[in-house]
Parts: structure tokens; sequence; C-alpha cells
């Protein structure tokens, strides 16, 4: 602990060197952009830097393209929260709750709360990664997957709760998540499913396309329904939605707290931002008291999503590590990075380069903290344009819209496919289909099944795989226990009733 | 230029060659030169090894002004890579893009049936060659192959080789291995080669044919165990020429190596070849390169022309007949 | 309304079956080593069918019993909403031809102009630097090349 905390004094000594310093706050600004344009997102904008930061000294273009990664992370959200446009898969659950709250005349404190969740979040986080990366790395060893399956039920259970109206859509919406997600190669098999002899169809249908056309093209729909002469949102953020936000994130301590440990689970393995901030927000949803007011703007619901895609977003950087696995695309990026320098990811980076190690984690320090002072900075700026005429602003918004749909994998298929996920978002919300469930579906359907067929290899086809000792068997055990709760609650409530 | 004295063809010699040990860039007034950015595209997805190389080579080529355009990595991974092949296939006779390739190059259309060859591409050069060893864990009770592989003997089936992808090198090497010593593993199909060793870390699989790159670093914190190199000779870099051949190991040779190669648009002139050819032979003769390649434990082996032609003919013939052994090509 | 229930409905019924007929191509039983290729777009096909079967007769005997119901869109809603997706698309189609950010100012300004009556200074002016700012962003300064179309490689040349 103490040989930690000496390793860490002298990784912030490295990284608040003037020049370095410079490098956190452009590294941050930049990511921060590359946050805000939906379809830019972490990866490619890690990866269109690494030439850059090839050239620069190792300590130096890591934090670079650290940072990056961090202002991303707090950029992503205001996308989601101002527009509806999710710039990134783990900001979708921002939405829900992120985007009413805006829209009924609170961005300021709806951008306030997230990046408040964002920072708390990811410096619990830093801190689990100074003081316990390496125990963590032996835990995530034992996700082998089986236990990732297990991981993606308890996901998936933790959403029962968030169906629409009717039941019968809800599980129509799912399914056709996952069967959008089956599109494309099977990695199991090396087939490919469902493409029906046509190369548009092979790559699959990628998530950030569809979410932006459901939620961002589909909100926009919604808007010129009610006739075109929307004016924009009259607001400013000022000190007072600052003030409004801290006293709001004390409040739902629960929301925080469940986010951020949530958050830090899912982020070293198995399943990423995406999923810890799914599971966050339908946890935190069930368990709170006043479950109606969540997807209408509630603090709760803002805090939890995103206190756990920013702490998952953090622990993420532990696998890559102690471990050499990237918990993520931009992770795998950057590692890409870190073996251009020549430095191999993995158990033997914390012993060979420990100057190197620690001036990045420092640097993790640095850039969250120094984030949130940034990201607040450019929110009025982004609030701003909310004030803009819909007439300007929107068909502005559909323009980014696209270079974000083609930017994810340089295909123009995917700005079709936007259009018609922009369609599709509409009628599901006028019929009253959940997007949710689906979009849930979408991005970790692959996983799920992939997990669950490997096991069964392992297993030699038995499906008694997915209840071994020691991890397997109670998260399976959780995920059936909150799936049945609506039928088990009743059932338990019964039981007692008889006994007094 | 016709006429060019003796002295000046000895100096050029020596700027040619001062050019050659990377300091320099030739502006020969005929040759052909890219106007536009040049496309380089990943038939795999960001982070793996052929993305780590091309996002390694592109700045390379700035930084030794080798272009007076810049080369912009793309990916198209759809498929098994089938979408960035497919891609260049359909840009002929454009000369501003470029394709890395692995051997996705030969098994991709060979399981999904993709209307691809790698004789519809321009090839330039091979990079270098990716090795394979055979890893176990370090608390395995098998300590040379020749233990592992007569474990796996008496009980077909039973041991599970984790891999990348499926139908694809790893999975071709696990059937050749069956071929060569008569044996049955069950294959686990990841979707990456840093994913396998970590599932081979955890024991949640029995083996692995990790490349150097993947697996070194556990390997160095005595987690992975390597039991042989898959190939006639061993690696020729410090500390990884400890480990023995296959043929030492178990007495049977046996060999896969992976390509690490270049290719263009089909339908480019001579000129428009050999210019990628010059850039890319500049790039491998760079000391960034070289080191690139040991720490990656990569072979350099730099080929192109009909030579390389040769070897992809070879490589092509080989790999369709272990798939159709393996029972893996498309039915 | 209920019209609409029903031909979505009808549709998701179409993409089940499509789903179903392809899982049956890639074998969709339970192999030796786990399920097949198509075991689980089989049955997420199936489902699909029969769900989407349920709120279809649902959907089908409520419009029999009470009619149509309300309509999907409030009256004057179609039109506003066709004046952004049919631009949005021409769009689209245009950057085949012209490349993305030319299109794109042209589908801006006459957003602006025709339906939003912006004035003709602002129109011009967004319309002109949003495109161009972008352009610059993402082709020069990130290097990553947006779709040039068939002509717009020659139409910008800078």
């Amino acid at each position: 602990m103490m040989e930690n905390l000496s390793n860490l004094a002298m990784g912030l000594g490295v990284v608040t060197q003037p020049y370095n310093l410079m490098i956190i706050v452009v590294g941050l600004i930049l990511g921060i952009i590359v946050g805000v344009l939906p379809g830019l997102g972490g990866a490619n904008g890690v990866a269109i830097l690494i030439p850059v930061v090839v050239v620069m000294e190792p300590t130096a273009g890591i934090i670079l393209l650290s940072m990056i990664y961090w202002g991303a992370l707090y950029g992503g959200s205001i996308t989601s929260i101002l527009f509806n446009i999710p710039g990134e898969p783990w900001a979708v659950a921002a939405t829900f709750d992120g985007y009413p709250m805006a829209k009924g005349g609170r961005p300021g404190k709806a951008l306030v709360l997230a990046f408040l969740a964002h920072g708390v979040g990811a410096i619990f986080g830093v801190f689990i990664l100074t003081f316990f990366a390496p125990i963590l790395a032996e835990f995530a060893l034992k996700f082998g997957p089986a236990e990732v399956f297990a991981v993606m039920m308890l996901t998936f259970s933790a959403f029962v709760g968030l169906g629409g109206k009717s039941p019968l859509k809800t599980v129509v919406s799912i399914l056709f998540g996952f069967i959008l997600a089956a599109v494309g190669m099977d990695i199991v098999s090396g087939q490919l499913r469902m493409t029906y002899g046509t190369v548009v169809l092979m790559g699959g249908f990628n998530f950030v396309v569809a979410v932006i056309g459901l939620f961002g093209l589909g909100e926009i729909f919604l808007t010129v329904e009610e006739g075109l002469k929307v004016e924009g949102i009259k607001t400013r953020i000022g000190l007072k939605d600052i003030w409004d936000g801290m006293k709001d994130i004390t409040h739902y301590p629960k929301a925080l707290i469940m986010g951020t440990l949530i958050g830090c689970w899912m982020g070293f393995k198995p399943g990423g931002a995406t999923p810890a901030s799914f599971m966050a927000y339908g946890f935190t949803k069930q368990a709170s008291a006043n479950a109606d007011e969540f997807g209408k703007g509630a603090s709760a619901g803002i805090i939890a999503p995103e206190a756990a895609a920013h702490a998952a977003g953090t622990s993420a950087t532990i696998p890559m590590i102690t471990l050499g696995i990237p918990g993520s695309p931009t992770m795998a990026v950057i590692m890409g990075g870190l073996m251009i320098f020549g430095l191999q990811p993995g158990p033997m980076l914390f012993k060979e380069h420990a100057d190197f190690v620690w001036g990045f984690i420092a640097s993790c320090w640095m850039g969250n903290v120094l984030g949130f002072f940034v990201v607040l900075a450019f929110a009025p700026i982004f609030a701003s344009i909310l004030r803009v005429k819909f007439a300007i602003f929107m068909p502005l918004i559909i323009y980014v819209c696209a270079i974000g749909a083609y930017a994810v994998n340089n295909r123009m298929v995917d700005v079709y496919y936007m259009l018609m996920f922009g369609v599709l978002g509409y009628l599901f919300k006028k019929l009253d289909y959940p997007i949710a469930p689906m979009v849930l579906a979408l991005v970790l359907g692959d996983m799920a099944e992939q997990a669950m067929r490997q096991a069964l290899i392992i297993g030699h086809g038995s499906p008694l795989v997915f209840f071994s000792l020691p991890l397997a068997l109670p998260l399976m055990a959780a995920a059936l226990i909150i799936f049945f709760w609506p039928v088990i609650a009743p059932l338990k409530a019964k039981m007692f009733g008889k006994k007094t | 230029m016709k006429k060019i004295s003796w002295t000046v063809k000895i100096v050029m010699a020596m700027v040619c060659s001062l050019v050659l040990m990377g300091s320099l860039s030739i502006d020969t007034a005929n040759a052909w030169e890219p106007t536009r950015p040049v496309e380089f595209i990943i038939p795999a997805g960001s982070g793996g090894g052929a993305d780590v190389m091309a996002r390694f080579i592109a700045p390379l080529i700035s930084k030794y002004k080798l272009s007076p355009t810049p080369f912009i990595v793309i990916n198209k991974s759809g498929g098994a890579g089938g979408e960035g092949f497919l891609y260049v296939k359909g840009k002929a006779k454009d000369p501003h893009t470029i394709i890395i390739t692995l051997d996705n190059l030969f098994t991709t259309p060979l399981s999904t049936g993709l209307p691809f060859n790698w004789r519809d591409m321009t090839p330039v050069a091979r990079l270098a060659l990716d090795y394979f060893n055979l890893w176990v864990n370090e608390e395995s009770p098998y300590k040379t192959a020749k233990e592992y592989i007569e474990a796996v003997k008496k009980e077909p089936g039973k041991f599970m080789m984790g891999g990348t992808g499926t139908a694809q090198e790893d999975q071709i090497i696990t059937v050749q291995m069956e071929q060569v010593f008569g044996v049955k593993f069950g294959y686990v199909p990841f979707k990456g080669g840093g994913t396998v060793a970590v599932e081979l870390v955890g024991k949640h699989i029995s083996s692995s044919v990790n490349n150097p790159a993947e697996a070194v670093s556990h390997w160095k914190a005595k987690r992975l165990r390597p039991l042989a190199t898959i190939d006639s000779e061993r690696i020729k870099l410090p500390l990884w020429d400890t480990i023995p051949t296959m043929k030492e190991a178990t007495g049977v040779d046996m060999s896969y190596l992976m390509l690490r190669g270049i290719f263009a648009a089909p339908g480019i002139t001579k000129e428009q070849q050999e210019y990628y050819v010059a850039v890319m032979k500049k790039v491998t003769e760079t000391p960034e390169w070289q080191k690139y390649i040991s720490d990656m434990g990569l072979k350099g082996a730099f080929s192109t022309g009909p030579d390389f032609v040769k070897w992809l003919e070879d490589k092509e013939k080989i790999t369709k007949d272990l798939m159709a052994k393996g029972d893996l090509l498309k039915k | 309304m209920r019209k609409a229930d029903i031909w979505v409905s009808f549709l998701f019924m179409l993409v089940g079956i499509t789903v179903v007929v392809d899982s049956v191509r890639l074998g969709f039983m339970w192999g030796r080593t786990g399920p097949a290729s198509g075991f689980f777009p089989f049955y997420l096909g199936v489902g699909v069918i029969i769900s989407s079967l349920i709120v279809f007769y649902n959907a089908l005997s409520r419009y029999k019993k009470e009619g149509a119901g309300g309509p999907l869109m409030p009256p004057g809603a179609l039109k506003s909403i066709l004046w952004v997706v049919i631009p949005s698309t021409a769009m689209v189609v245009l950057t085949e031809l012209v490349g993305l950010h030319i299109a794109a100012a042209l589908f801006l300004a006459f957003y602006m102009r025709v339906v939003g009556k912006i004035a003709w200074v602002t129109t011009i002016l967004v319309a002109i630097i949003a495109p161009l700012s972008l352009y610059i962003t993402f082709d020069k300064l990130f290097l990553i090349p947006l779709p040039a179309g068939l002509w717009g490689g020659y139409l910008l040349r800078f």
C-alpha cells in the first residue's frame, strides 16, 4: 500500500510537468470533441491519433491517448442528454432520463449530474486501479465463458422491469434486437448468417448506427410531428444548475454507489461499460421506491448509469495493464499504441516498466479530475446549441448523424440503415414497442450467444457448465431469482402471510 | 538523363544506399507517386495484430517521407475480413487503395464461399511471417510437447484447444496437429488472441497456439509455458530461441507460419505496383521496423515479385488441403 | 393507429419467417458440441412469429370490434415528417453522386430556406460554414475520408 502511494507520487511528479499538463488539457479537449461527434467515438478517436503519438515520447504519448479516452467518456453523454443521440454505446442508458430532464427545461442540471456521477465513478475506479489492480486481475481470470454468460443473464434480468405497456411487444422488441445482433459472421461456426448472399449485410448491424437512428432520428420525427415552428429550449447553465446537481447527487447515494460498484466490477471483466450502464440503470430502478419517475427525468436515472459507465471505463484499464486483454474497443486501440512503443501489456508491465505504468495511473487521476472541470467549461457551449432555431439545428443534427453513421465502419450502407432505424424508432414509439430492450439485446446478443456456445463446447455439450462453482452458479441463481422476481415476490408475501 | 557519367552514377549509388538506410526518399522524376491520400485497408478489427501493424506502418511512411500523400488506415472487418477484400477487389485500377493481409486472405473465402481469391488483387510484398507456439498453463503437468500430445492421444476430444475464430489459422493448426499426431482436440473459438491467452491463464482451456506477441507477457510472468515452436527452425530471437521446435520436442516436423503482407487493388500498372513495393521495402529497412518485429516476435521475411506469388500459391494449396481435412471448407 | 399496428406486426412476422428460413439452411439442431449456427436465430425467428402473430390477432380483433381507433399521427404530422424524411433521404442518395458534404450543404440550404423560412443570409452562411468546417475536421484534420461520391473528389479539391 505504502509502496503504491510512493509510486503514485512519483507518477504524479511526471504528469504535473508543464509539458505533460499541457498534453493532458489538449488531450481532454480533443477527447470531448471526439466523444461529442457521434460515430467518431473513443476507439476511432484514439486510432486516428496513433500516428501522431508514435513519434512522441512513450509516457507523453500514452497520456495523450488516455486523455482522449477520458475526454470521450465525458463527452459521450453530452449528446445523449441534450439531443437524445448517444455518441457511444455506454451513453445509451443516459438518454433514458437525461434527455427527458433536458427537454423538461433542465439541461444544465442533467449535464452537471452526469458529469458529477462520471467523476465519482471514475475516481473510485482509479482508486481501485491504483491499489487493487493485481488482485482484481486474479479475480478476472476466474471468468470463463460460462461465467460471462451468467453475467449476461444477470444484465438481462435487470431489464425485466423496463418493458413497455404490452409484454408481448416487449418480447418482440427483445427478439428483434437479438436477430439484428445475429446478422453477419458467426464467429463460433465461421459461417455467414442471414446475409442472403449480400455483401451489405455481411458486416451486420452496428449498434451505434442503430442507436443513432432509433434514438436520434426517431426523436426528431417525434418532435416535428408537433409542428415545425419549434423553438429551442431557452436555457443557460448557471451556478444554480451546478448547485442543484451537487445537492441531488448527495440525495441519491444508493444510485451512485450501486452504479459505481457495478461499473467497477463489469469494467474489468467481462462485459465492459455498456452492460454496466444498463445493469446499473435497471437495478437502480428496481430498487427505487418511486420507479414510476424513471424515464421522466429522474436524477437517480442519470446518476446510476453514468457512474457505472465511467467507473467501468476506468476499471477497463485493469485487464489491459495487468493481463493484456482490452476491456473495450478503445482499450484495444490504446493497447496497440503500447505495443508500438514496444511495451507489451500484460503481467510483466508493472515489473518491467513500473515508471511508465505509474505515470499512466497518475495521468488517470489527473485526467478524471481535470476532465470534470474542462467538460463543465464546455457544457454551456453545447447547451447553447439548444437555443438555436429548430429549423437550423435539426438539419445540422441529421447531417452530423449521417457523418457518425458512416464513420463507424466507413460504409455508406450504414447511412441508409440509420434512416431506416429512424423510421423504425418513430413507429416503435408510436405503437408502444419499447426500444431499450431491443437495444440491449442488440449490444449483448453476440456476446451472450458466443459465451454460451463456447461454454457448451468446453462442457462437451452439457448445460451443467452454467451451474458450476464457485462463480457461475451464484451468478446464474441471482439472475434467475431477479428474472422471476415478479412471480416470486407475491409467493413470498403469501407464505409470510400464512405464517404470521 | 540518358548520358550519365560514371562519377554521377557512383554518387547516385551512394545517395541511393543512404536512402535505403532510411534517411531520405528518392524522387525519381518519371516514377509513379500517389496524388491522393492512399486508403490503407485492414480486413480486421481495431486492436488486433494486423491493425497494430498497419497503424505502425502508416506513420513510418510519413516520417520517412516515402509518399507525398498520407496513408489513411481504414478498418473493414465485416465477415472475417471479407468486406475489406471485396472492397479492394471492387477498386479495380485505383492505385490509391492497398490492404494489409493475414491468413484470412486464404481462409475467409474458403470457409465462407465469398467470391474472392488473392489473385483478384495485385500482390505487393510479404513483410513478415508470424510464428505460432504451443502453449499450456504453467501449472499443467505437461513439461514437453511429447508428454502433452501423448495425454491428448489417450483421451480424444477431452483436451480443449482455444483459438481465434473458426476455420482460421488457429483451427487450421489444430487440424494440422490432429493429422500429424493422430489425436483429437476439442476446439473453442474466441474473438481475439489476447483473450485466448487469458482463457488459458485462467485454465478454462487446456492449450493454445498463440502467436509469440500474444502470450509473451504471461510466459515471463510464469503463468503460461511454451512447449514448442510450430516451425522447422527455432525463433532466432533472444529468449525465444530456448523453445524447441516441434521436431525437437516430438520427433515429428510440423510448420505453420502466418502471412503479414500487402496487396494493392487489381489492374494497377506495373509502375504503381513497383512504387508500393519500393515503399514497403524501405519500411522494412527502417530501424523502427527492425525493433518492431523483434518486439513482436515476428520473422522478418521480406519477399516480392515472382517469389512472393510462388509462396502464395503454395500456401493457398496447403491451407486448402488442411481445411479440407478438417472439414472446414464451405459446403 | 390499429391499422399501423396490424401492418407492423405483419412486417415482424415476415422478418421472423426470413430468419427461420435461413436458420434451417444453417442447421438449427443441437449439435455434438452445443447448438449449431442457426439454433438461436431459429428460435428467435419462431418467437417473433408467434408473438407478433398474437399482437396481429389482438389488433385485428380490436380493429373489427372498435374500428380503427385514433390516428397514428396527429393531423398534419405526416406532412411535417415527410418534409424531414424525404429531404434527408435525398441527401443520402445525393451523397452517392456529389459526396456527403456537398449533399449536406444542399440539404441544409433547402430545409432552412424552404421549410424553415430562415432568412437568406443565415441560410447561406450556415449551409457553407457547417459543411466546410466538418470537412476540414474530418477529412483534413482527423484523416477520416467521408464519402466523396462519384464526383465529390473533383468538386472538393483542397
